[in-house]
């Protein structure tokens, strides 16, 4: 697993506001080349980013391998689904509320998954998502097993359209630096030398008069709701939402994200996830079988390089790395 | 309801949890004594499945489908095994779950490539029909018959557990790993062993359910799932916990689905039953399951050191 | 006199038949260097999980401070002042050894969950930690990364760590395991300028260290304490000897 105290993932000071910029350069462009398909694409895999990103947050930073993540998105996209449905769009009042009921779930499923450890804590979480999933499959009043289709896309006033492929995107954009900037501020404060900590020995950690428990529930929780946030994304983004989004596979397909782009690091879910729906959609071009082909890809790489892409490029300034 | 029903329900929840078993025995075992998350054990499962309705299909013979089915699917757990979850004993718990995860894509889709989506099963026609064992109580024949084989295959896991020498190497593995290293238990060849007979009793689970649960790609995960519940509540490792806890699931599960509606019906408005019926019903297994972990948070019956 | 630091009254622990900690009676008074020395499997470690609240003791009371801590969690008691170091290094590998120090001292000053100052702006907080780690000697290792110490500085670091958290008692858990002489030396020296400052409990083999440093003498042998008192007295008390002693002074 990745080790890096610091959490510098592109080394120049200049890189991040370098990189915003030439998103936000492209965005525009292909609004002005007509090439709206490639833009709603680009804010799909932003959104997954997004979500794998606050995967890594609780699995990269806390070493606690949660397999239920997918859970929380769900969450944040039901959330805002069955808001809008009941007649109320305004998304100051939807995201909020989908980052405040996944929280809430992953509070509750946080204090009872956290007193157990190792292979249990996996499997818990993993129980307590698919417990989720099967009850957004029996909800019938908002689709049940077919999903719920949303009539318009959430209202923020102010003549912001979403429909707007390129509004939207900037939306997507917005959130998803804005979450990392939280993130890399986090990591670096207090609370994140503790979290760093208690991934390397929480034995030691508890011996230094910390709880880590409760830093742990924390971590779980802030995870949970900027998945919920993904997930309110996510609904707008498809207009429609599916108990299949919280499938546990879809949770694997998080962790997928994670080890590609880089376990540990700030961006890391990001380049995993435009990596690997990168990959689907080319594979899916020949083959109708291509999850057989992606198959192989990830087991070479868990075999070959455990730290993920982003590991193998990652210099560090002196020390070995972990294996 | 009534005595017939509530009968009749005990007996599914028997069968649903036997089956279970099936697939929890193994699953504990190598999370027991390698400390190994595998998610493809239900893959095998699957694969058992697919492999049985191929052969019966071919030999027209329910019979002989099942029984060639199980041997070649324990030799292909044990190929995969040897080969490539070896490799992973030492690794973290996440790059197992990763790998193993990465094996049920590429195993999914190679059963979708060799045998397409799904495959017909049927029970022989010599099972189709109902057997009445009390007065008013008929109960299908076929489940019946995997309620004897489920009991039958927890009573030779039993003796083989408890009774033989594998059986003894496989307790002090499970509750010392490195322990039973140092006293020079050849882990390696006993691991492949256990694993192969997890894979064969993965088939016959596959094999007998096919027929009731359909024979599909991806029947493997919705099952792997309440596995895992079965052993956090019996405790890792413990073969015991998973028979204790497969039945506790199988009639906690067959329960909630039948009682749960029925409950809130009287309870509760039409409307209201409608929707929280079914759902209380599909989370009772986990809300059992947190129960279980609030309490013992290693499980009832954990043996690990 | 003062009310002793630590007070362990009659603690009893088993492990299904084997009796790890037999009625174990022990004080720790302000200042005092109080060595626990008994062979491999005297039920050293058990005690020392006791005392640190990693493990719950079958009966029997442990006073800290005149305060009854038995209820309470290791964390809980490190807030109080009862701190240990481990018999097995446990560091945090990843970090830079002043990043080590500075997170001992994080957990004893300021906001427990502060999100969104970085650390490394907090001055007071790291010159502190560079004061500790000029005290323990690894002051030019401070950018070095905890793994890549030698062992033997690690094991100063790990006695550090305990220190950074300014307790009042220290249980130190053989802190010479595994050091050859010199740094074995560095470690005696260590301890002994921490004497009259801090309360110390030393569980340790070596006996050299131990006479030297010890004020007072416990020796745990079968989870019974066999003999306590001043080390000249140890020396020749011919219980111990025969217990204990004679197998290690048999050069």
């Amino acid at each position: 697993m990745n080790t890096s105290t610091t959490t510098a993932t592109l080394a120049k000071p200049w890189a991040w506001p370098v990189l915003i910029a030439l998103a936000i350069g492209l965005g525009w462009l292909m609004q002005a080349q007509g090439q709206s398909f490639y833009l709603s694409m680009l804010s799909r895999m932003m959104i997954y980013g997004l979500a794998a990103c606050s995967l890594n947050l609780i699995l990269g930073y806390g070493g606690l391998v949660s397999f239920g993540h997918a859970a929380f998105v769900g969450i944040g996209a039901y959330t805002v689904g069955i808001l809008i449905t009941e007649g109320v769009p305004s998304g100051w009042i939807g995201f909020p509320a989908a980052m405040l009921v996944s929280a809430l779930f992953a509070a509750l499923i946080g204090a009872i998954s956290l007193r157990t450890r190792g292979v249990y804590f996996i499997m818990i979480t993993l129980a307590f998502a698919q417990m989720v999933y099967y009850l957004a499959n029996s909800v019938k009043a908002y689709g049940g097993d077919e999903g719920l289709n949303i009539r318009m896309r959430s209202d923020f006033g102010f003549g912001i359209n979403l429909k707007n492929d390129l509004v939207f995107y900037y939306l997507v954009l917005l959130c998803l630096v804005l979450s990392l900037w939280f993130m890399h501020r986090l990591m670096h404060s207090r609370f994140g030398r503790v979290v760093l900590a208690q991934r390397d020995d929480d034995v030691r950690t508890e011996a230094l008069g910390f709880a880590v428990y409760r830093y742990q529930l924390v971590l779980f929780v802030l995870a949970g709701a900027m998945g919920g946030l993904s997930g309110a994304l996510m609904v707008n983004q498809q207009n429609y939402v599916n108990p299949n989004l919280l499938d546990w596979t879809q949770s694997g397909v998080l962790m997928v994200m994670v080890i590609l782009g880089g376990v540990g690091t700030l961006a890391g879910g990001l380049w995993g996830a435009l990596l690997l729906l990168t990959l689907e959609d080319v594979f899916a071009e020949y083959t109708v079988h291509w999850q057989f082909y992606v198959g192989w890809i990830l087991l070479a790489v868990v075999l070959m390089a455990p730290k993920g892409l982003a590991g193998l490029f990652q210099r560090r300034a002196k020390g070995v790395q972990h294996g | 309801m009534t005595w017939i029903l509530f009968l009749e329900q005990s007996l599914n929840g028997l069968q649903f949890g036997l089956m279970l078993f099936l697939l929890a025995s193994g699953l504990t075992l190598v999370f027991g004594i390698m400390d190994m998350i595998n998610l493809a054990h239900g893959a095998l499962y699957m694969v058992g499945a697919f492999l049985a309705a191929w052969l019966v299909n071919l030999t027209q013979s329910f019979l002989w489908g099942v029984l060639l089915a199980v041997p070649l699917t324990a030799v292909f757990g044990m190929v995969l095994e040897s080969t490539l979850l070896r490799t992973l004993y030492r690794r973290d718990h996440m790059s197992q779950v990763l790998a193993t995860f990465a094996l049920i894509l590429i195993i999914n889709e190679a059963v979708r490539m060799i045998w397409g989506s799904d495959l017909a099963l049927s029970a022989p026609a010599a099972l189709s029909g109902p057997v009445e064992l009390l007065p008013g109580l008929k109960y299908p024949s076929y489940r019946l018959v995997i309620i004897g084989v489920g009991l039958a295959l927890a009573l030779f896991l039993y003796l083989v557990v408890t009774q033989t020498r594998m059986g003894a190497w496989v307790r002090a593995g499970a509750s010392n790993r490195d322990m039973a290293m140092a006293m020079g238990i050849n882990i390696q060849r006993l691991f492949t062993m256990v694993f192969g007979l997890g894979a064969a009793m993965c088939a016959v689970a596959g094999a007998m359910l096919g027929p009731l649960l359909a024979v599909q790609v991806g029947m493997g995960e919705s099952i792997l799932i309440l596995a895992f519940v079965v052993i956090v509540i019996g405790g890792i490792g413990s073969i015991w916990g998973a028979f204790v806890g497969s039945l506790l699931v199988g009639f906690v599960d067959t329960f909630g689905r039948t009682l749960l509606p029925h409950l809130f019906r009287e309870i509760f408005p039409p409307q209201v039953a409608a929707t929280a019926g079914p759902a209380a019903a599909s989370i009772m297994v986990y809300l059992l399951m947190a129960v279980v972990l609030f309490i013992r948070p290693q499980g009832l019956f954990s043996r690990r050191a | 006199m003062a009310d002793p630091v630590l007070q362990v009254k009659s603690l009893v622990k088993h492990f299904g038949a084997l009796c790890a900690t037999d009625h174990v009676s022990l004080d720790v008074r302000a200042g005092e260097i109080h060595a626990l020395i008994g062979p491999n499997g005297a039920g050293k470690t058990s005690l020392v999980a006791q005392l640190s609240g990693l493990l719950a003791s079958d009966s029997g009371q442990v006073l800290f401070q005149g305060q009854d801590i038995g209820g309470l969690s290791a964390h809980q008691r490190v807030r109080l002042g009862l701190v240990r170091s481990f018999q097995i290094t446990r560091l945090f590998k990843s970090f830079k050894v002043r990043d080590n120090v500075a997170l001992a001292v994080q957990a004893r000053t300021g906001n427990p969950y502060s999100f969104w100052r970085p650390v490394a702006a907090e001055r007071a907080l790291h010159d502190e930690a560079e004061s500790i780690l000029q005290e323990i000697g690894l002051a030019e290792r401070a950018d070095e990364l905890a793994q890549n110490l030698s062992h033997g500085e690690q094991r100063v670091l790990e006695v550090g760590l305990a220190m950074a958290t300014a307790p009042k008692l220290l249980l130190l858990d053989e802190p010479m395991a595994g050091t050859g002489p010199e740094e074995s030396q560095r470690i005696v020296d260590l301890i002994a300028g921490l004497k009259s400052r801090v309360a110390i409990l030393l569980v340790e083999h070596d006996m050299d260290a131990v006479f030297r440093l010890a004020d007072r003498i416990s020796v745990l042998v079968n989870g019974a304490v066999i003999a306590c008192g001043e080390p000249q007295a140890i020396r020749s008390d011919p219980m111990v000897i025969a217990a204990y002693l004679g197998e290690e002074h048999s050069a």
